[in-house]
């Protein structure tokens, strides 16, 4: 027992367009929200501290935020990084965490993921641009999406995958964030087929309503050794199993291949062995849904799907919040919003809410176990955690 | 569907360095790549460090200009440095038995043409493009 981790708190901002907050601000919200309902909690119990942030010297003008963050937390720890991993950051810092805590290192870690982006929209765009190589892929004049648009073309015209199957992902996760008050587009209420399928393209066939948008939020999550979770919660969340691989490419060059992604496949199931657990066995995850293609093959990566048959998942319902296994019941990076040092983290948070039984409106009826998966680049670095009550 | 000349590279790029090579390849119409002495592996990007055997020792090989579509996707959206919509492809070329993007001039291309370099001048440094075999 000793040696396992568990998640004992968890919070996360309201995201959307976040013009109220400072970056300062919007850290201790999430924060405020992971540690107030902990017992026996002071600066002496964060003995680790990660800050997943992606790209704050652009759109902030800060350096430094693991720093910033022993400040605004007031703590002194014995082991401190910022991590930056693009978009897959959070759960990047997730897994620093754990492996402290199970080396021994230290007892108690504190993550907290924060990303600010619409105070400064060219610059959060041009900090994904830098994502890829940029000396030898950017410079062609590859982005996020139209790199995911080069993926959904092939998963289409291999696999028979339908414009209404891409949109699909977008109205289940739009109704999913619909019933998310902290979501970015929850005011918008559900989105009808027609209107996901007639949006303005952006690189075909990605549309508007393929792609997540740019988001102001944060996620925290205390993590301790299994013998003192119960100093602090009487509801703690295990970490039964945790994955993470990358593909020797940060680009298409040196990938695999673009639609089946043997990174993803490795690191599901490293962390489904530790786990001692199937693809039939989940029920209820979060995966990456930074664009609907996205999605679609993570079905396939996971087991919920043969291959190839990731679009008949999602129209068969199966994700749905009333289906088998419902993914992205906080509306996923498209409606719920991908700020991206955040992302990883708030992943957690939903899935920790999920199976404490906290998630409301949108609550999985018993649901014990729970999975995250948070990627980055064009689908080549990916980390895989299996949460359990 | 003509792409728009570009004035300069979008980003900031390193060309007179130990791969300077590559670059200069691009200016005479020539795709080169490094390969290992010690081992012989073929890389692409090119590389002062073999990611197989980890030797510095490089030579210079040129490859074939022409490949196969193996996806490709219509920008709606340039990024920034970029003139107008275009066509980005993903093509395994031969030989080199990797995948490679690059924009693409000409007609709707299919997954499965067969397509060769072409060179487009970023103001000083040329960069590959692609259009129909």
């Amino acid at each position: 027992m000793s040696n396992d981790v568990a998640i004992v708190g968890a919070g996360v901002s309201r995201f959307g367009k976040r013009d109220d907050v400072s970056y300062h601000e919007l850290f201790s919200e999430a924060a405020h929200e992971a540690i107030s309902g902990l017992e026996n909690v002071s600066p002496d119990t964060f003995e680790g501290l990660w800050v997943s942030a992606a790209m704050p010297e652009l759109t902030v003008e800060q350096a430094h935020v693991g720093n910033l963050g022993a400040q605004i937390l007031g703590i002194t720890p014995k082991i401190v990084s910022r991590v930056e991993m693009a978009c897959s950051s959070g759960s990047s810092s997730i897994r620093n965490a754990w492996a402290a805590i199970k080396s021994g290192m230290i007892d108690t870690a504190i993550v907290v993921g924060v990303e600010k982006m619409n105070n400064n929209p060219a610059m959060a765009n041009k900090g994904l641009l830098y994502v890829p190589d940029v000396t030898f892929e950017g410079i062609h004049g590859i982005t996020a999406y139209s790199g995911f648009a080069l993926a959904a073309k092939q998963h289409m015209e291999k696999y028979g995958t339908t414009r209404e199957q891409l949109s699909s992902v977008a109205v289940k996760n739009h109704s999913n964030g619909a019933k998310n008050p902290k979501a970015q587009f929850h005011s918008m209420g559900e989105i009808s087929l027609e209107k996901a399928m007639n949006a303005r393209m952006v690189s075909e066939p990605l549309n508007l309503f393929d792609c997540s948008p740019l988001t102001d939020g944060a996620a925290a999550v205390v993590l301790t050794r299994g013998n003192k979770a119960k100093e602090f919660t009487d509801q703690p969340i295990w970490i039964k199993g945790a994955g993470q691989r990358v593909e020797p490419s940060i680009g298409v060059s040196n990938m695999s291949s673009i639609t089946d992604w043997k990174a993803m496949r490795s690191a599901v199931n490293d962390a489904f062995s530790m786990a001692n657990i199937k693809p039939s066995d989940i029920d209820v995850a979060e995966t990456h849904d930074c664009f609907t293609i996205a999605e679609i093959i993570e079905y396939e990566m996971l087991g919920l799907a043969k291959k190839g048959e990731g679009g008949k998942f999602i129209e068969d319902g199966e994700s749905s919040l009333s289906g088998s296994t419902p993914i992205n019941t906080s509306g996923g990076l498209k409606a719920k919003g991908h700020p991206i040092g955040a992302t990883g983290v708030a992943q957690i948070v939903e899935i920790t809410e999920q199976l404490r039984g906290q998630s409301g409106d949108r609550q999985v009826r018993d649901a014990e176990i729970g999975v995250t998966h948070n990627l980055s680049g064009f689908a080549t670095h990916h980390v895989v955690h299996v949460l359990s009550t | 569907m003509k792409m728009n000349t570009l004035d300069k590279p979008p980003y900031y790029i390193d060309v007179n360095t130990k791969l300077s090579s590559f670059w200069e390849g691009l200016n005479q119409g020539e795709f080169r790549t490094t390969k290992c002495k010690s081992c012989g592996s073929v890389h692409y990007p090119p590389r002062t460090l073999c990611p197989s055997c980890y030797s510095d020792q490089i030579e210079w090989v040129n490859l074939p200009l022409t490949g196969t579509v193996e996806t490709y996707t219509h920008v709606d959206i340039p990024p920034p440095g970029f003139n107008g919509a275009f066509y980005l492809v993903a093509v395994r070329m031969d030989e080199l038995d990797k995948t490679i993007l690059g924009r693409y001039t000409g007609e709707e291309p299919k997954i499965g043409d067969r397509v060769t370099m072409a060179f487009e001048q970023m103001g000083e440094q040329a960069v590959y493009i692609f259009k129909a075999l």
